[in-house]
């Protein structure tokens, strides 16, 4: 049980978007698809769902092929980060659509999550902040109950209070009902607490593919006094450093030889975004 | 496939634009006739106004059946085989709907007729095809009135949708186009070279066509039935082959 991507391209006029795609979503696990903007992710994700059709490659929901195929697609919601609904539609009338064409969305769910996030379920779908328009998504994504749940961009918009509402959500959901939830994001920070695979693209490739452990591994971060730190990290290979006052921490890249470090320094775990922004940039 | 819960959810979008159209026809209707009843010297008179007033209706209906609907359909996982059967059977059924409304209103107006003389309220059918009404049996009359009128209705509809995802698929430039060279051709250039080249005969020769194609010329209204049915079979033919590779342009 997985959407398999084989081997998916897409250009769009001389823009290469996708380059030879391959990649398995599992069954009940939290991806995290990374990407710069422009990267491909959402041309990834409109192709799974049938929005947009490849070039080359095909993509396989449980076996089935997705491309023109309602049964394949009855099995994935995407809450995309534009709109798709009708501007003048009442969120209640979404909801109430969106049980007609997905029979397991949970309607009392859906109107708890309202209520939670103070959402007016009278109000039509133009009417709704940026904010808003993406919360009434994702009351439908953690409602609707399919096996495959793709977020674009959900939090986009969404206040800090918001924000934390939607990540323990999502873990309370994924705990209650597994399923499989790929979130496309550029708050790499945020959801690196969530997430337990990233797929991080690059100009329309895959160029990592691994358990969020696995990532994390190949490197770690330093802090402690900025001399101490200058004089550890000589010669290591650095992806960035912060500092704050006579404090610095650095992100190296390889295996921390414990003994070898100093007193007055402090290993801890590689930073997602950091690392992201190591292997992202030209 | 997802048919049943596109169907009910794109009759449901037709239904309140239905629901306001026989709203304000009915509030028209009751404006004049009341002006009628009112001032004696007043007449009441329609040929045809109803259907000719639903085929504009429907034609703008169809004009605006794509877009929105499609975008809701790509959200809601369908695809567009199913969305496209889904439409056809709201066409249809709409159809056949405001074909047997309108038949009946008709025939509510054509009663006044007894009531005074001054409300003379006839329908299309019978102001084309007048031999008709005298030849036939009423029942067989309005039966056939019926089907000829949800042709003409279903291939409206359709008319509207085609041209609606055509210009849909479209990039800008080529919408420019066709949307100054169709109306510059047949309302500019072709009375000039009519005109200039063949001196008028053209104009006849058209006119003699579409009133051929109506059935108009012959008396005969299934010479209608098959104009629509062909137009109907091209409409759907190619709006089929627009639709099955049209992607989201947001």
């Amino acid at each position: 049980m997985s959407i398999e991507i084989n081997n998916i391209s897409k250009n769009f006029g001389s823009t290469r978007a996708l380059d030879g795609v391959s990649i398995n979503f599992e069954e009940n696990r939290i991806y995290g698809l990374l990407g710069r903007n422009g990267a491909g992710k959402t041309t990834l994700l409109n192709i799974i769902t049938n929005r947009i059709f490849s070039d080359s490659g095909e993509v396989l929901v449980d076996g089935m092929h997705a491309t023109e195929n309602d049964k394949a697609l009855s099995r994935i919601y995407m809450m995309g980060e534009r709109n798709y609904y009708p501007e003048n539609m009442k969120i209640k009338d979404v909801f109430r659509w969106t049980k007609e064409f997905y029979p397991d969305f949970d309607m009392e769910y859906a109107n708890k999550l309202a209520d939670i996030f103070e959402l007016d379920l009278k109000k039509n779908v133009k009417s709704l902040s940026t904010g808003y328009n993406s919360i009434f998504k994702v009351i439908i994504a953690l409602s609707v109950n399919t096996p495959y749940v793709l977020l674009d961009e959900p939090v986009l918009g969404l206040d800090a209070n918001h924000r934390d509402i939607f990540y323990k959500l999502l873990i309370e959901k994924y705990s209650n009902s597994p399923a499989t939830y790929v979130i496309s994001t550029h708050l790499i920070e945020e959801v690196s607490n969530v997430i337990e695979d990233v797929i991080i693209i690059k100009k329309g490739k895959i160029i990592k593919n691994e358990t969020r452990e696995e990532l994390m591994s190949v490197g770690y971060t330093v802090t402690g006094m900025a001399s101490l730190v200058d004089e550890y990290t000589r010669g290591k290979e650095i992806i960035g450093t912060d500092s704050i006052g006579g404090l610095k921490s650095a992100y190296i890249i390889g295996e921390v030889i414990r003994n070898e470090v100093p007193e007055g320094l402090e290993i801890t775990k590689m930073d997602l975004q950091k690392l992201f922004i190591q292997l992202t940039s030209a | 496939m997802n048919i049943k819960a596109v169907t009910k959810y794109q009759i449901n979008e037709y239904v309140k634009s239905v629901r306001i159209y026989y709203l304000v026809i009915l509030l028209v209707c009751l404006f004049f006739g009341t002006l009628t009843i009112i001032n004696s010297n007043s007449t009441f008179r329609t040929g045809g106004g109803l259907e000719g007033s639903t085929i504009i209706f429907l034609f703008i209906l169809g004009l605006n059946s794509f877009k929105e609907s499609f975008f809701m359909m790509l959200q809601n996982g369908t695809t567009r085989k199913s969305m496209f059967i889904g439409r056809l059977a709201t066409i249809v059924g709409t159809g056949i709907v405001m074909a047997l409304i309108d038949r009946f209103l008709v025939n509510i107006g054509g009663l006044l007729y007894n009531i005074s003389d001054r409300f003379y309220i006839i329908g299309l059918h019978e102001m084309i095809f007048d031999t008709r009404a005298e030849s036939l049996h009423i029942v067989i009359f309005n039966l056939e009135a019926i089907l000829i009128t949800m042709s003409v209705y279903i291939t409206a509809m359709l008319g509207g949708y085609f041209i609606t995802t055509a210009y849909y698929r479209m990039n800008k430039m080529l919408k420019i186009a066709v949307s100054i060279s169709v109306p510059t051709s047949i309302f500019i250039l072709l009375p000039i070279l009519d005109s200039a080249v063949f001196k008028g005969k053209l104009s006849v020769s058209i006119g003699r066509f579409i009133s051929y194609i109506l059935g108009n010329r012959t008396g005969n209204p299934y010479i209608l039935l098959l104009t629509c049915v062909v137009l109907m079979a091209v409409s759907v033919g190619l709006t089929w082959l627009l639709i099955r590779k049209a992607v989201e342009k947001k």
